[in-house]
């Protein structure tokens, strides 16, 4: 038994960034001695990582890469867990690295009984001058788990560590990059034993009791299509 | 100036300086001097270019005026006085 599953797509000019910090991650569980199946290399598809997830099904699923409300994309574009098969998140942590992805996905890996999602409910935005920075606290709160920490705590600690890299970076006058980190700060969540908040719109909040979040994810695409018209 | 375009011309400083450095919104990304001049033509934005860049702004405008030293570097940047 493997006990983590790691898929780090490499697909366009953002993910070679977020690749890299996903490979500091890989190299600390290897030195570590921890058992682990690592997907780089095009092999971050959904056959893969759902066999992977099969397989293991209490292994820690980390995902570093794009991602919408309802999915977590991999190399070929494609959704490699979505709101089809997210029932292989349950009775599992997952440590997320991706735009948007706990906003439904999140939400209702939650509702099956998945042990902690972590992950942002908004894009994810950085910039290539604090790259280091950027790495250590997107990174930071998965270090914390072999600290001992709780969910709570790591999130409390992340977010702080954010706000004290946010403060150097307007120290440094990188006033673009500490704007990306605030954004991020906020868009921060993990849930875990706590119910995930419901949705702030009463109108979404009806969808999702009555016709679940499937339904809602369609008419916020629908939405979202005729708004850009 | 009031406090947005102290926050534009800030960014817009910050691009001179570093013009190509990059900023990433997920999958999309500007060189900071793209995305100053993006900042020059809001208005004229298509509407998915105009709502990544307003998030941003919206953000930033909010640290500046919650964020005390945010905003003493913001406007030292700018050039305007504190």
């Amino acid at each position: 038994m493997l006990n983590y599953i790691i898929d780090r797509p490499l697909m366009d000019e953002a993910t070679q960034y977020t690749f890299q910090w996903c490979k500091e991650i890989v190299d600390f569980l290897n030195n570590q001695g921890e058992s682990i199946l690592d997907l780089p290399n095009n092999n971050a598809v959904r056959e893969n990582v759902e066999k992977g997830l099969k397989e293991n099904p209490s292994a820690l699923y980390i995902h570093y890469g794009h991602g919408d409300q309802d999915r977590l994309v991999g190399d070929d574009a494609l959704p490699v867990v979505d709101l089809n098969n997210v029932d292989l998140l349950s009775g599992r942590e997952v440590y997320t690295m991706a735009c948007l992805s706990a906003r439904v996905l999140g939400v209702t890996a939650y509702n099956k009984k998945c042990v902690a999602f972590w992950g942002y409910v908004e894009v994810v935005s950085f910039t290539t001058d604090a790259l280091e920075e950027f790495k250590e606290a997107l990174n930071y709160g998965f270090y914390l788990r072999f600290k001992g920490k709780g969910f709570k705590e790591r999130v409390d600690e992340t977010k702080a560590k954010m706000q004290e890299i946010t403060n150097k970076l307007i120290a440094d006058g990188k006033f673009m990059a500490a704007s990306c980190m605030d954004s991020n700060m906020n868009a921060l969540v993990c849930y875990d034993g706590g119910a995930p908040p419901p949705e702030a719109c009463p109108v979404s909040r009806v969808i999702a009791r009555l016709f679940g979040y499937r339904v809602l994810t369609t008419l916020r695409k629908i939405r979202d299509r005729l708004s850009l018209l | 100036m009031n406090d947005l375009e102290i926050v534009i011309r800030a960014f817009q400083m910050e691009a001179q300086q570093k013009p190509n450095e990059k900023i990433f919104f997920g999958k999309i990304g500007y060189t900071f001097e793209e995305f100053a001049k993006l900042l020059n033509g809001l208005k004229h934005l298509p509407r998915n270019e105009k709502k990544l860049v307003q998030s941003h702004l919206d953000r930033a405008l909010k640290m500046f005026r919650e964020n005390e030293n945010y905003r003493r570097h913001m406007m030292s940047l700018a050039g305007v006085p504190c």
